[in-house]
């Protein structure tokens, strides 16, 4: 019941997301300059009688989230039938092939791309050219520095000062904390970590937080610097560790294991399948969950409507934004989405 | 003739793949597809014409990925925090690109290191740099900063159908070319490679060779380095990585086409050859990770093809020799 009201709220918000598209495209018919937004949308496609080819574009296959979105993709446009092709295409998180597989798609003449970007600026000028040749593109996640169709994305400071408060919570407001934080190249889209350390400084003072280390993703990073966290402070000062990716909140858990801190507080975000597990056994404590296959499926309608009406992202002033919010997952509450 | 028709068979192998992914594919034959592998088969073959000269010396540079990345860097940095104008960011990227080249140099030519060691530790180093020259936010977390000096994306832009930069590729790898067959900087080159002791003792300054191939190497990595930015519209900390390591398979794959020691025609064709590949599995829609074995076996094919080459070509010029001596003999006991 709580899944079918998020899936309405989220659809409900798609459709707002389109309403604005629509409108933006409406004003910029009225707009002299803008000529070329109104002739773009008589040139939609037909969702049922044209050919429509839809590119999804990783920036890692081999990440939970990235499968997850890749599945969501091929649910949602299943439902288009067989004019739709669908492909997807793994950048190995390497920003210039991502380049190149853009261009590449752009010379394929694909209609839309869904795209899960390396980096929101050294993929922007891709992003703009695809636009300009006539390819939408709905982003997810990592938002990408031009104009384009939409994106698709949680709040990530918003959700930071939510997890910031629920962390002192747990903590019963006192206590020493540990961060295993993005990698440097992501810090400025990542700000979960900002939000929550201004929260714990600014409205729990009796919280330390000895440390913020930055982690590559991997769980053998969460388990190395979580290492080098209990050598460096003790095992007795350390409550509370927090990790911006439950892959390394999964290496710091096993870090505590094995040095018998068994009542640190893990969080860990994202809500994998691992940590939903962990938490269900007893490991892990809290991870911040993200539909992703639900964001998907929504960012694949979002592009095919954009593709039917022929809204080109180009012409917009601004890139329209739909953010998702992200759900606390306890002991609680696991057993809502956790399904062995 | 022979030789020159010797040097037709990697463009002739090349053409019959162009023509059988345009024949079997819908998007190959199109003037952006076309632009776009020129424009990528460039980028990799202007570090390729450096590296060349290096691996022809007898060294290696494993440290050219790295400096690309830092001179993309600091040409960034140049352009958005010093607001200097697109001339002069690029010539002191090629500066900077330079001074990496003649690090490994003076690692290589005074701290008597093997060029491996130096290039590889380099490469570390200078990927340090290209941290520390990153742009920062006010709260000191490192940020990609996308450029707006207009000048210098032209030079990432097509000028009516061709990119700057597959000019200058061709350029460069005519003008590497006549250098190193028709001058005597060319000759000596080769000679390093053959025997460095030997080189020396005929008279050759090897050290002043050295630094300049490892200095053409920094150069070719700079000029590569500026079209990949200008092209990207920024750059991010692993700008470059990997380019290393293709630089020298192209240098390979050259080789095996040519049939023994390359040369920087050998090695355009490697650049064009590994783009090919990669852009022609794109139209397949192959997933990357069989684009990787697909390549790995190719290579793999084209070495030991060269290499049965070369054993067959050793063993009829034995068996030539042989047949001399033979005649020789029959001529001296006839004689008697």
């Amino acid at each position: 019941m709580k899944q079918s009201m998020k899936k309405l709220v989220c659809i409900l918000l798609a459709a707002a997301l389109l309403l604005t598209l629509a409108a933006c495209s409406g004003a910029s018919e009225e707009a002299p300059e803008n000529t070329a937004a109104s002739a773009s949308l008589d040139a939609g496609k037909s969702l049922t009688t044209d050919n429509i080819k839809i590119a999804y574009v990783a920036a890692d296959l081999g990440t939970e989230n990235n499968q997850k979105w890749d599945q969501g993709c091929q649910e949602a446009l299943s439902g288009y039938g067989d004019r739709v092709t669908y492909t997807s295409w793994d950048c190995k998180s390497d920003a210039s092939t991502q380049n190149q597989i853009i261009e590449e798609l752009i010379a394929q003449e694909y209609d839309g791309i869904f795209l899960h970007a390396v980096d929101g600026s050294a993929v922007a000028a891709s992003v703009k050219k695809a636009e300009e040749a006539g390819v939408n593109v709905v982003t997810i996640n990592l938002n990408v520095d031009t104009a384009y169709t939409a994106h698709i994305g949680a709040p990530n400071y918003d959700s930071g000062v939510t997890m910031g408060r629920k962390l002192a919570e747990m903590m019963g407001g006192k206590g020493g904390m540990v961060m295993i934080g993005p990698p440097v190249a992501f810090a400025e889209v990542i700000q979960t970590d900002d939000a929550i350390i201004d929260t714990l400084e600014a409205e729990y003072p009796d919280i330390t937080m000895y440390e913020e280390v930055s982690g590559d993703w991997s769980t053998e990073s969460g388990n190395q610097i979580m290492r080098d966290f209990i050598t460096k402070y003790g095992a007795d000062k350390i409550n509370c560790v927090w990790c911006c990716n439950d892959g390394m909140a999964l290496g710091a858990l096993q870090a505590l294991e094995a040095a018998g801190m068994k009542d640190v507080i893990v969080t860990g975000t994202d809500g994998s399948d691992a940590a939903l597990e962990s938490i269900a056994n007893g490991g892990m404590t809290l991870t911040m969950l993200t539909e992703s296959v639900v964001n998907a499926k929504i960012g694949c309608c979002i592009l095919m409507e954009a593709i039917a009406t022929g809204v080109r992202g180009c012409d917009l002033a601004e890139t329209p934004q739909l953010m998702l919010e992200m759900t606390a997952v306890t002991a609680e509450n696991v057993s809502t989405y956790y399904h062995p | 003739m022979k030789k020159l028709l010797r040097k037709c068979v990697p463009f002739g192998i090349i053409l019959l793949m162009m023509l059988i992914f345009g024949a079997t594919t819908e998007y190959f034959f199109t003037m952006r597809n076309l632009n776009s592998l020129l424009r990528d088969a460039a980028i990799l073959g202007i570090i390729g014409v450096g590296i060349t000269f290096v691996m022809l010396g007898g060294e290696i540079d494993l440290s050219v990925g790295s400096t690309m990345g830092l001179v993309m860097m600091v040409e960034a940095r140049l352009l958005n925090s010093f607001h200097l104008t697109a001339a002069v960011s690029v010539a002191l990227g090629l500066v900077v690109g330079v001074a990496c080249g003649l690090l490994n140099s003076l690692l290589v030519n005074r701290m008597k290191i093997d060029s491996f060691i130096a290039t590889l530790a380099n490469q570390m180093l200078l990927r340090g740099l290209v941290y520390l020259c990153s742009f920062h936010d006010a709260k000191g977390s490192i940020v990609t900063a996308t450029l707006r000096n207009r000048v210098f994306m032209k030079l990432g832009a097509p000028i009516g159908e061709v990119y700057p930069c597959a000019i200058v590729w061709i350029v460069l790898v005519a003008v590497s070319y006549f250098v190193l067959k028709k001058t005597k900087f060319g000759v000596y080159t080769y000679a390093c490679g053959a025997s460095e002791n030997a080189a020396r003792l005929s008279g050759i300054n090897t050290k002043n060779m050295r630094r300049i191939f490892f200095a053409a190497a920094g150069f070719c990595a700079a000029i590569s380095g500026t079209f990949m930015l200008a092209w990207q519209g920024a750059t991010t900390l692993d700008g470059g990585s990997g380019y290393e390591f293709n630089a020298l398979v192209t240098m390979v794959v050259g080789g095996a086409f040519i049939g023994g020691v390359t040369d920087t025609i050998g090695t355009a064709a490697g650049s064009i050859f590994m783009i090919l590949i990669v852009n022609g599995l794109y139209k397949y829609g192959i997933p990357s990770e069989y684009q990787y074995i697909v390549q790995g076996v190719l290579i793999i094919g084209l070495s030991a093809f060269s290499a049965v080459r070369a054993y067959s070509a050793a063993r009829r010029a034995q068996k030539q020799a042989y047949a001399a001596d033979l005649a020789a003999c029959g001529k001296e006991a006839a004689a008697k």
